[in-house]
Formats: C-alpha cells, structure tokens, sequence
C-alpha cells in the first residue's frame, strides 16, 4: 500500500519535471498553435516516462491527449509504438501500424520503433523484417527531409547485422547508408568498414565472386587513403595486406606490413597516448598477421633439421605476435582466432618435443566473442542454427565457465526442436562432467535447470520431469537443490499424492536444513505423514516444526497441529500440554497475534479450538482410575469455559453433547438433562440436537465407553420408526468401527430392511456390505455369504463388487476350512477361489490388487497350501510399489505374515533379505522391532548380511506427471 | 607521437611485444626438469630417486650444481629414451613378445619413477594381456596409479590397465574407474572411457545408454581423435537401430575425416 502511494507520488513528480524540460527545452516555435504545443510536449513526456520505465502511464497520457484531441492520432503513434513495445505488446503495436496509411513516412519510422524493439528483445529475424520492408520504401535513397534519420538507420541496421554475424547483409546496409549521402568523415568511415567486410566476405569466397568483392575493396581503400593518414588510413593498409595474403601474395603482403609498420605502430601508440579504445587499431589485424607469416615460415623450417634454430625463433615470434593480440586486443575480431592459432603452434612444437612455457591467459573475452553468433541465433529462436554454431565454438572452447553455459543453452535448443535425445546427451554430460567440478558446478547445474525449463516452456512436462530428476541427482549442494525438491514435493501435494510428496519434502529436511524453505519443508512434512496417517512421525516432525519457527502466528498453528496430533495419536496427556501452551501464549503474547482483523480473527478461532479439544482429552484420559472423576471435572470445566468464550461456536452443539454424556457417565441424570435441554433449546437445527439419543450414543463411543454407547443405540430398536435407514446405516458404521461386530450387524439389517434397492441402491448396497463386514468380524461366515451373493447377483458391476468378492471370497474359505465333507470342501474351497477372481478381474488399482493378494494368501492358508501362500505374500513383497503410500500397508501385511512361513520352512536367506529390505523401506514402520528380531534370529543361525542396515533413503522417485 | 621500436628478424621487422612476461617460452630439448614454479633446469645427468624421502637428487648442467627436488614440486620430468625400450619395442615389432618381458622389467627396474617406467609398465602390461594373463597385467599396471609423478598416468596405461581390469572379470571397479575419468579426468582420458563403457552397456543390452555414451564422445569430444572413429561408428549403428537419420551424418563425417581407420572401413564395407 505505502509503495503505491510512494510510486504515484514520484510519478506524478517526474511527470511535472518531464513536463517542465518539454516545454523549457528548446523553447516552443512561434509557429506552433497552443494545441500543437500541447501535443508536441504530451508526446515527449510520454516518450520520456517510457525510458524511465513507466510505460503503462505513457499509455494512459497518451490516451487522455488523444480522448481531448483526436486530431493528435498520428503524432501520438509514435509514443503510442513506444509504450506498447516497451511492454513487449508487438502484436498490438504492429495492429496499430496497420491501421495507419502505409507509405507515409509516419508509418515507415514506426516500422523502425518497432524493429528496434524487436532488436532490443533477441528478435533478429523480425527486427531485419521492419527494416527490410523501410529501406524498399527508398531503393533510391532517401528523400531531403528523412536523410539524417535514414543514414543513421541504415548504420544501425549494419550493426544488427554484423553482430548476428551476417557480413554480407551489414555490407548491403552500408551500402544504403552511402546512398544518403553522408558527410565526407562518415563516408570514409563507412568505406573502410565496407572494405573490412568485403574482404571477410570474399575469403569465404573463391574465383570470380572473390575477385569482385577484393577489387571493390581495394577501390574503396584508395579512396580512404586518398583522404589522409589516420587510422583508418591504417586500417586500410592491413586490409590490402591481408587481401595480397588470401589471394596467395604472402610475399607482397609481407611487403606491405614491413613497409607500413613503423606508422602503423604511431597509430597504435597514438590511440593509447589519447586513451582511447583500441578496437580500431590497425596492430591487432596487423599483428595477427604477422602471427601467420611468422608461423607458416616456422613450420617450413622445421621441414629442414639444419634450420631448426631459426623455426624455433619464427615459432617463438608467432606465439609472441598471437598472445600480444589476445591479450592486448581482446575486444578485437582477431582475438579468437589469435587463441586457436596458439594452441596449434604448441601442439605443433609439442609434438616436435619441444616444451613450451605457457601462461595462463583469461580465455573469457576470447569465448564470449566467439559464442556470441550462437547466443544471437538462440534468442532470436533460430534453434537450428543456433545448434550448429555452439557445436563448433564448443569444441574449440569446451571447458571454461562460458562454455558450460553455452551447452546448456545448446541443450534448450534440442529442447525446444523436441529433439529428445540429444536434449538427454546434453543434460547428462553436463550434470556427469561438471557435476563434481568445484569451479564449474554451479553454472552446470544452471545449465541443467535451463533445459528442464525450456522442457516445461514447450509443454513437454514429462520430460521436463526427467530432467529435473537429473538436476537433484548430480547437483544436491546446488543452490536451487531445495527450490526443486519443494516444487516437486507441492506438485505432489496438488494431486494428493502424499507418500510421494513426502519423499520430496522429507530429502529436504534431511539434507538441507539452512535452507531457506526447511521450515515449510518441515511444516509439509509433517501435513503429509498426518495425511497417511503416520501420526507418531508427524508428531517428531511437528516438535521439530514448533521449534524452528518463531513465536507468532505460525508457532501457534503448529503448536495447534502438534496438539492434534498427540490427540490423533491418543497421547492425551501431551496433548493437553501443547494446548495449555497456547492457550496461555495467545493470553500472555497477545502483541504477536493481533495484526490485522484477519490475525484476530484466526488466533479467535485458535483459541476455540484449543479449549475444546483440551477439554475433550480430558475426557478420554483413564489411568490411573482413581483420577478419572478429577480429568471427567477438568473436561467438563473446560467444556463450560468452551462455550462461556464461544456460545455460538460450531463446535458448541457438541461441548453440549459431550457435558451432558459425562454427567451420565456420573449418574448425574439431572444435570445430564439441563446440558441436553440447552442443546435443544440454543442448537435446535444441529444433528445433535435432532437425535439425542443417536448423538448420547456417539458421545459415549468418542469417550471410549463402548459398551454404553451400544447400549444406548440399542434404545432405537425400541422405536425404530422415529429412525431413518441412515441413521441406522450411521449407528452400523460407528459400532463396526468400535469393534462391536454383532450390535453393527443388528444395525446393518435394520437399516437394509428398510431400503430398498429401488429407492435407494446405494444406501442397500452400502447396508449390505456392512452387513457382510459386520457378520465376518462376529466370525458368523455363513450369514456373510447372502447378503454378499444377493447383492452380487443383482448388480453385476457395482461400486462395491471388489469389496464383495473379497469378503465372500474370505467368506467360503472359512466356511470350506470348518467343513468337513470332503466334497462340500473343495466346492466351497472353488467358490472362494472363484470369487477372488472376480475380485482380481474387477481391480485396477495397485493397492486393490495388493489386498487381493493378502485375501488370496489367506484362503490358500486355509486351504493348508503354505507353500502357495508364501507365493502369494512374496509376490507382493518383490514386486509391490514401496513408493505407493495406498500400497505400503499391503506390503507390511505379507512381511508380517510371509516371515513365520519362511522360518518354518527353513528359507533362512530370504528371511534375512527380506527383513534387511524391511528396514531398508519401512524405517519408522510398525515391524520395525519385530524385523530387527528376526534378522537377529537369523544371524545367530549363521545367516549372512547382505548389508548393513541403512537409514532411508529417501531417494526421489521419477515425477510422473501427467501430459 | 612516441617510437616503441622493433627488431628485425629473418629480415623482417617485429614490433616489440607488449608485457613480456606474459609470453610464451620454448625451451630447448634435452633432459630436464621442470617446476611447479615453471622454472625448467636442464640436467647434467638422470635423477636418483629416492624413495623413501619422495625426493630426486639432481644435479643440473646450470652452474654445475647438485640439488634435491621434492617430488610434490616438480612438474615435469623429461628424460631421454633408455635404449633397452627401443630394443623391447622392436622385438615386439618383430613379434617376440617373450624376449621383450625381461628388456622391459629391467626398464621398469632401473627407471623408476624416472619416466620410462611408466612406458615400461604399459607395454609389458599389454603383452601379459595379450596372454590373457589378466592377473599379471593388474600387477604391472596397479602402480602406476599409486606412485605416479605428477598425478597423471598417460591415456595409453590408463587404458590398458582398464582392459586389464575388464579382462580380470573386475567390471564393478572397472565401472568406478570409467565414471571417475567421465567426471574429472582429462578429456581425452574422459572420451576414451565414455566409449569404454558404453560398449560395457552395450553388451549388456543397453542400449539406449550405450548409445548416449557414444553421442556425448561424438558430439564433445571431437578434439579427442584416438577414440572418434570407433565412437562415430558405433553411433551411426545406434542411431541407424532407432531409424534416427543422423546415423548416416556419423557416417559421413567417420568416412571422410577418418578414412584410414578400420571403423571406416567396416562402415565402408556395410554400405556396401
């Protein structure tokens, strides 16, 4: 808010002073109306808010100039172009060129406002499009009235060129910029780097297209001559020379520098005396040649052994010329080539045994100006070309800090041509070479994280995934290792993939706890483990969390969560410490949590919580026994306390519920009665309210007090008519889940007497599998079998058709196992087998499969066939998902059962390796205690470790996103 | 305007350098030993080394003085070729392989740590491979990697000594080796590995790997000319497996820089 208004403020100061030098400078002409003078300033103080960087409010005064002056339309364009290009809207500004008549000279300038954006923003390609279609307005040169705006036009344009490394197009671009006749300076300027161009081009160049090209440059180096000695005089010299050398003349262009050095070298000396950039000073091309005549003489020496002393001396000249024009002239075009020539000239000598003492020279200068072809042709989206030209640099210059940059972007290039394999090479030999490379690591795994964008940028999300496995793998002391590793783990968490997630979040804590994002990483980590309900490690991870972070807002959520989590796990006593801690920070630190309404409001409803859950495990707390009329007091008190801070709580309907069940737990009917009746009367319309009898009922078996809790909702058969089938469907669920198998049983029947299928095929369908779990618990086999085949029969495929078959299919092989009758046996041994099948035609989801193979092996163990049982439960030990959170249970399930069998049959080994990988997977399971005995029992046997037990290793797994 | 003057070599005029002490100096042949400090001293007569110090006793031709060099601050040793060496290369030319092995244990012997060891050790090395006498080259070979001067062992011992770690049946070490040269070895060392292993992928039907080993030499290692021929060939046969059209671009470049290697000419013989 304060750096809006800080903003606006400024602006408004900037645009009065803009404003002020628009109308101040220059004066306005005599000739000017008051609104052409209100026009011309408008424009020039848009145009200057667009340099500060305030395009959107150049729009906006350009807009109100137009809305109060319509006639202002085409002298705003410009500014218009500017504001909308400063933004990157080309399209717009382009739609706007559009609109305007197209051959006059308004619009031809905007073209060029717009390509010099384009020019500005890596767009090579569109940029040459709007000068292009400029200068074919004018195949004759310019008119009087645009020729200063068209010469500098067409140089600027020449530049572009040049730096894209198209010489042929630059020299045609200086070609124009003679056909506007420049000043007699300009133009000799012109022609000399015309003449330096035409010899680049004719080199690449052969026969009569090379001779054309030298014979217009040497014209053109006599007429620079001509005009005077300077350095472009000198410039010229070296060009001629180096023509006379290409053609084959190394005697005549030897001639040349020899004859010109001396004044060459004042014109050297001459620009360093003046401080000026030696860029243009002809010693860099001249000494580069030098380089080349002195070296093509040293290795001809060498041909003859008597000469050896004088090649040793011309090498050595060579080597001196070469480094004095890399290190001395770096900017120079030459520079580059000056390094390679070096490193051909030791190789040479090396190879002639010949040691050479080489310095370290910084390649940086000489890398950056060979890359910058390639990082042109990148930006302008040129990938194609752009790959060729990194291929050749980075052979030359493969290992420097510039270099490994360039492969990155050589990589995002085969990213965006979707050219998989190649974008695989590039990643791997980055993350494999430099991964472990002190110096160059960094920018490597930069380069990594490039190409995994470029992926995500053309949509290719999988493989973008690919890569940034890649990333975490090679680089985990990287800077951004803990941005991915939270990514990653978010993404997770956005498709409720919380065992995944946690893998990601958990690597995080664990190797990079000064990381910036560890306590949200911790905070993460333990949502997750809640989530899969790993309460005990949520519990360690969330005490680590209210450690970490500081005391405000934050501490008091996870002080909350940390709470909950004790409840979760039915630790009541250090849950009700976490909430008396923050019950008391929220009274005695009351500055932390006051901020905004918003704070206010959150530490309320805090508070809220915490006073009723506190006074819930109060409720639930049973040892010692003598105490428990004290902790019944204590819940009750804070239950009071609860509802005396927020009467109109949501939770106030149940603080009611659960005050009047604990007075009837007391024998206190009375007082029981007054909470109920307040329950009626404040809280008609909640469900606690409307079903007292239900919520008494649930209230006990909250409490812990099962058996009065199945005692009072035995009340509703008394008068089932006043109960929906729901409710008895609820009672069903809520009893099965207490253990109470026979009371869920009566429920469930009640509740599927009174649907029918017609009315309400789901809530019948529902009763009737509960019906079925019910009886199973009780161990009543034969009555789970036709509610199960009732329902199978009627719907062939229903949502529950796999939990019917796995029930019944369990349900015969309890009832075949009891059997006696050798053939009613094996019919009923056949029909469980036959419902298995069902159940395994039906699944698709790993987890389900996983439980078909826990029921399979348990009728198999019923059938006696241990041997097949341990299959069934090995198949899932070896080939079950770890990684999957809604399978892991299943897998934990065949160890547990899978291990007594092996031991049994004497498989000592797969024990060991079985339990060892136990460990290894289930760190902080459930059998943690029992594998380590086992292990232990097998090690006294003799049996070998394979190895040592490791802590988890809480590896990545590959992302696997969905495309 | 100030004249910086020249000098005048093979006729020629030659400006001055700028900051000489950044030029580049050859330094005649001969033995001699060069420092970490890049001074060369050129030696009278070949070093003792002495083991137990880690230290050679020099005595160089400048000033006629004798010196010990600690091996942590010498940079490079050069030694002329002892004449047994020749005498075991050309009976190995001549294919007597047998009366080379004590030629080149006496090298060996005599040469410790001064140089010709090292060749010494390769050769012999790959003659007991040839004997499929992988133990035995293991023997040779170990110690270059544990007395090595200057921390280098050159690209021909490193990888006999890895054909001697294949041949040996030590593929889990032989795979640790490899990635390590990928990592950080020298960059010939590196190509020659990554072209190594994936011919170990390869053969163990991974193809898809092997073939990224083979693309990454191909594609960054052009400067590594030894190992190019059997790498473009190999990449072109894995391209050409996954109908990429680059195989037959492999092919080329293969025929047309290296056309004299026998990977040409098997590429040569398939097309035809």
């Amino acid at each position: 808010m304060l750096h809006r208004q800080i903003r606006i403020l400024l602006i408004v100061g900037l645009a009065g002073a803009l404003r002020a030098s628009a109308e101040s400078d220059e004066g306005v002409p005599a000739a000017l109306s008051p609104v052409e003078s209100l026009i011309k300033n408008e424009t020039r103080l848009a145009s200057g808010l667009v340099r500060l960087g305030f395009a959107d409010y150049a729009k906006k005064v350009l807009e109100q100039l137009v809305a109060a002056h319509p006639e202002a339309k085409a002298a705003v364009a410009a500014g218009r172009i500017e504001a909308l290009t400063a933004q990157g809207k080309f399209e717009e500004a382009e739609a706007l060129i559009a609109s305007m008549p197209p051959n006059t000279l308004e619009t031809q300038t905007m073209r060029l406002v717009i390509g010099d954006r384009y020019y500005q923003f890596g767009k090579l390609s569109k940029a040459s499009e709007m000068y292009d279609a400029f200068f074919k307005a004018y195949p004759n040169g310019p008119p009087p009235e645009i020729r200063m705006f068209y010469e500098e036009s067409a140089y600027k344009y020449s530049q572009m060129l040049m730096n894209k490394g198209d010489s042929a197009g630059s020299l045609a671009a200086l070609r124009l910029v003679l056909l506007a006749k420049p000043e007699p300076d300009i133009k000799r300027r012109i022609q000399a780097d015309m003449a330096e161009l035409l010899l680049k081009v004719g080199t690449a160049q052969s026969g009569s297209n090379r001779a054309t090209a030298f014979k217009e440059a040497t014209a053109l180096c006599n007429d620079v001559q001509f005009k005077g000695e300077d350095v472009l005089f000198g410039k010229t010299v070296v060009i001629l020379a180096h023509m006379a050398k290409v053609n084959g003349k190394a005697e005549q262009a030897r001639k040349i520098v020899n004859d010109y050095l001396p004044m060459l070298q004042k014109i050297d000396d001459a620009l360093r005396e003046q401080k000026m950039s030696l860029r243009d000073s002809p010693m860099a091309e001249c000494r580069y040649l030098l380089g080349t005549f002195f070296e093509e003489d040293g290795r001809a020496s060498f041909e003859d052994k008597t000469k050896e002393a004088e090649a040793l001396a011309q090498l050595q000249s060579a080597l001196t010329q070469y480094y004095t024009v890399a290190l001395k002239y770096p900017s120079s075009s030459w520079a580059p080539s000056a390094g390679q020539h070096i490193d051909g000239v030791v190789s040479f000598l090396e190879s002639k045994n010949h040691k050479v003492q080489v310095p370290k020279v910084d390649r940086a200068p000489m890398v950056a100006a060979q890359l910058k072809e390639a990082k042109m042709l990148f930006l302008d989206g040129n990938y194609k070309e752009a790959i060729e030209k990194y291929r050749d640099v980075l052979n030359v210059f493969p290992e420097e800090a510039a270099s490994v940059l360039a492969v990155g972007e050589l990589g995002q290039c085969y990213a965006q041509e979707k050219d998989l394999l190649l974008s695989k090479v590039v990643a791997g030999y980055l993350a494999e070479r430099f991964g472990q490379n002190e110096a160059l690591k960094k920018e490597a795994g930069n380069a990594v994280l490039g190409i995994a964008q470029a992926f995500e940028d053309s949509g290719q999300a999988v493989r973008a995934a690919d890569t940034y496995t890649l990333f975490l793998d090679a680089f985990p002391t990287h800077e951004r290792f803990p941005a991915v590793l939270f990514k990653y783990g978010e993404a997770k968490l956005r498709t409720q993939s919380y065992g995944d997630a946690l893998v990601y979040f958990k690597r995080l804590v664990d190797e990079c706890p000064k990381a910036r994002l560890f306590p949200d990483a911790l905070s993460r980590t333990a949502f997750c483990q809640t989530q899969i309900g790993d309460y005990t490690n949520a519990i360690v991870t969330l005490a680590r969390y209210v450690a970490e972070v500081s005391p405000g807002p934050e501490k008091l959520s996870a002080s909350l969560r940390l709470a909950d989590a004790d409840r979760q796990c039915q630790q009541w006593v250090p849950a009700i410490n976490e909430y008396a801690r923050a019950l008391k920070s929220i009274a005695q630190e009351s500055t932390l949590y006051g901020g905004t309404p918003d704070d206010v409001a959150k530490t309320a409803k805090a508070r809220e919580r915490a006073l009723f859950w506190k006074a819930f495990c109060y409720s639930r707390m049973r040892e010692p026994a003598d105490k428990v009329p004290e902790y019944q007091a204590k819940s009750i008190e804070g239950y009071t306390d609860f509802l005396k801070e927020d009467p109109k709580s949501e939770l106030a309907p149940l603080a009611l519920s659960y005050i009047g069940t604990i007075y009837y737990l007391q024998n206190k009917p009375e007082d029981a009665g007054k909470a109920f009746d307040r329950l009626q009367k404040e809280f008609p319309q909640s469900d606690q309210a409307q079903n007292v009898l239900f919520v008494q009922g649930k209230a006990l078996l909250d409490l812990g007090q099962t058996e009065k809790g199945v005692e009072v909702f035995s009340k509703m058969y008394g008068n089932a008519k006043a109960y929906t089938a729901a409710q008895f469907l609820k009672v069903g669920e809520i009893i099965l889940q207490a253990g109470q198998f026979d009371a869920a049983a009566k429920a469930y029947a009640q509740a599927r007497a009174s649907l029918t299928n017609a009315t309400d095929r789901g809530g019948w369908e529902s009763a009737s599998i509960g019906l079925a779990q019910a009886c199973a618990g009780a161990g009543r086999y034969a009555d789970v079998v036709a509610p199960l085949e009732e329902l199978l029969a009627k719907y062939k495929k229903s949502g529950y058709t796999i939990q019917a078959s796995l029930l019944l299919s369990r349900a015969y092989a309890e009832l075949a196992q009891k059997e006696t009758d050798a053939k009613k046996k094996t019919d009923l041994f056949n029909k469980a087998i036959k419902a298995m099948n069902t159940a395994r035609d039906f699944a698709k989801d790993p987890d389900v499969l996983a439980s078909a193979d826990i029921e399979l092996a348990a009728i198999q163990l019923l059938m006696g066939n241990k041997t097949a049982a341990l299959a069934s439960y090995q198949r899932l030990l070896l080939l079950g998902n770890v990684n999957d959170s809604k399978v892991r249970p299943f897998i934990e399930i065949a160890f547990e059962k899978a291990m007594p069998l092996c031991i049994e049959s004497g498989r000592f080994s797969d024990v060991m390796d079985a339990c060892e990988t136990y460990l290894a997977a289930f760190p902080q399971g459930r059998l943690v205690a029992q594998a380590r005995q086992w292990r232990d029992q097998m090690t006294a046997k003799g049996v070998q470790r394979a190895a040592p037990e490791q802590k988890a290793q809480a590896a990545a797994p590959a992302p696997k996103v969905q495309e | 305007m100030k004249n910086s003057g020249y000098r005048v070599l093979s006729g020629w005029r030659v400006p001055a350098a700028v900051g000489l002490f950044l030029i580049p100096v050859i330094v005649a042949g001969g033995d001699s030993l060069q420092l970490k400090s890049g001074k060369i001293m050129p030696l009278k007569s070949i070093p003792v080394w002495r083991d137990g110090a880690k230290e050679y006793q020099v005595e160089s031709s400048e000033g006629d003085i004798k010196v010990t060099v600690a091996l942590k601050d010498i940079e490079r040793l050069d030694i002329a070729k002892p004449a047994d060496l020749d005498k075991a290369q050309q009976l190995i030319e001549a294919g007597n392989d047998e009366a080379a092995i004590p030629l080149l244990e006496s090298v060996i012997d005599r040469y410790k740590m001064l140089v010709w060891d090292v060749k010494a050790r390769g050769i012999l090395g790959r003659i007991y491979l040839k004997k499929k006498n992988a133990t035995k080259a293991l023997d040779t070979l170990q110690p270059l990697f544990t007395s090595q001067l200057m921390g280098a062992v050159p690209a021909g011992e490193r990888r006999a000594y890895w054909d001697a770690l294949l041949a040996a049946g030590r593929t889990d070490d032989l795979r640790k080796e490899l990635n390590a040269a990928i990592a950080a070895g020298r960059r010939d060392d590196a190509a020659a590995a990554l072209v190594m292993r994936g011919n170990m992928l390869q053969a163990a039907g991974k193809h898809e790997e092997a073939l990224q080993d083979y693309l990454t030499t191909v594609w960054f290692f052009e400067g590594s000319k030894d190992v190019q021929p059997e790498a473009l060939f190999k990449a072109a046969e894995g391209l050409k497996e996954v109908r990429d059209a680059r195989a037959e671009e492999c092919r080329k470049v293969l025929l047309q820089k290296y056309p004299d290697s026998e990977f040409a000419k098997k590429a040569a013989g398939k097309a035809e």
